[in-house]
């Protein structure tokens, strides 16, 4: 059993490198080839970053399910035989895949940990973002099955609620990990006011004891968020899935850019940066090399 | 899955001026936004994206 108390005081980062939606023509630096991608996690491995949030886009930048991406991106990252970084896959690369190809790449690489979407919602004002009942069901017993453990996604309170009612019908198992989504189109609005109330809910559906978070904020929250995770005793996710501008007007050079930011405001609040090992502690991840 | 900041494109019917909104700042602007920060006129919405060279060519309004 970890010893959670000495590790009080650690903030995990996670890194989200490219998500499915900016291309090269939105800020050339969005890493999107799977050579690009694993030099990307890598690098922001050694500034300080525990998790890596991954998508996969195909030949065109379109996002893709993909699981022969993954599987390279996957394999070159752990190459780098220093890097033990904790990859965390996408199941919601591309709005249009469906449920089985969602899951794949989760079946055949085994991650430590992948993205599960609590609920639905509209996208970007412009489609649908379907995670069905039958899909999270069975999303969440094929995760247990394998060892996997969900970064349950959270746009808005509904989500969390409805992450509560799959711990009661044993689809999710606690402690799980929240994701809170802040700032997107049709989520909740990225402000420290709502930031709290989706910790109070969490707390409140959940049991303080029965959950970890992150959050981020996309757009102009980013800040907001960082700092609000970081004072709350909450995790945090930086990358250029959620911003690609670095601040205002500026496109980001790299993930590690904001991965350093993240570790500076960390290290100025007090805190710790959260090794990867100790990240799998906090998080209730087996050790690392001990997993097939 | 996410995608940063939204925002709808407009331009000023009355002087020409092109900008944009945050969407996330609809409730910060209330009743104001999509009006012209220039002259305060009403906006003729033209289209809705996130960052990108489209929407870096409308100015922002804080």
């Amino acid at each position: 059993m970890a010893d959670l108390k000495a590790l009080k005081n650690k903030t995990i980062i996670t890194v989200a490198t490219t998500g499915a939606w900016p291309k090269k023509k939105d800020n050339p630096n969005v890493p999107m080839e799977p050579e690009e991608i694993a030099e990307d996690v890598y690098e922001c491995w050694k500034a300080g970053a525990a998790v890596a949030h991954l998508h996969m886009r195909d030949a065109e930048g379109n996002g893709a399910m993909d699981p022969v991406r993954f599987k390279k991106t996957v394999e070159l990252i752990k190459a780098h035989e220093d890097c033990d970084i904790i990859l965390n896959l996408t199941t919601s690369g591309d709005i249009h895949a469906d449920d089985d190809i969602r899951v794949a790449h989760v079946k055949e690489l085994k991650p430590e940990m992948a993205s599960y979407d609590c609920g639905s919602m509209n996208w970007l004002n412009s489609g649908l973002f379907i995670n069905s009942p039958k899909f999270l069901e069975d999303c969440g017993l094929l995760f247990q099955e394998l060892g996997v453990k969900p970064e349950i996604e959270a746009f808005d309170p509904g989500m969390i609620g409805n992450a509560a009612y799959y711990i009661k019908k044993g689809v999710l198992k606690t402690p799980v990990h929240f994701q809170f989504c802040m700032g997107c189109a049709n989520g909740i609005a990225g402000t420290m006011k709502n930031l709290i109330f989706m910790k109070e809910e969490a707390d409140r559906m959940v049991g303080a004891s029965n959950y970890t978070w992150s959050c981020f904020g996309v757009g102009h929250s980013a800040m907001e968020m960082l700092y609000g995770a970081v004072a709350l005793g909450g995790h945090i996710r930086v990358g250029m899935e959620d911003n690609v501008l670095f601040s205002k007007g500026v496109l980001a050079e790299s993930n590690a850019q904001f991965v350093k930011r993240a570790v500076e405001a960390v290290k100025l609040f007090g805190r710790e940066v959260a090794t990867p090992d100790e990240a799998r502690q906090l998080l209730n991840l087996a050790p690392y090399n001990t997993v097939e | 899955m996410t995608w940063g900041a939204q925002y709808m494109c407009y331009s000023c019917k009355k002087c020409g001026k092109k900008y944009k909104y945050a969407i996330d700042l609809i409730g910060d602007f209330g009743e104001d936004f999509g009006k012209c920060p220039d002259c305060g006129s009403d906006g003729t919405l033209e289209f809705e994206g996130p960052v990108s060279p489209e929407t870096s060519k409308y100015e922002e309004v804080e």
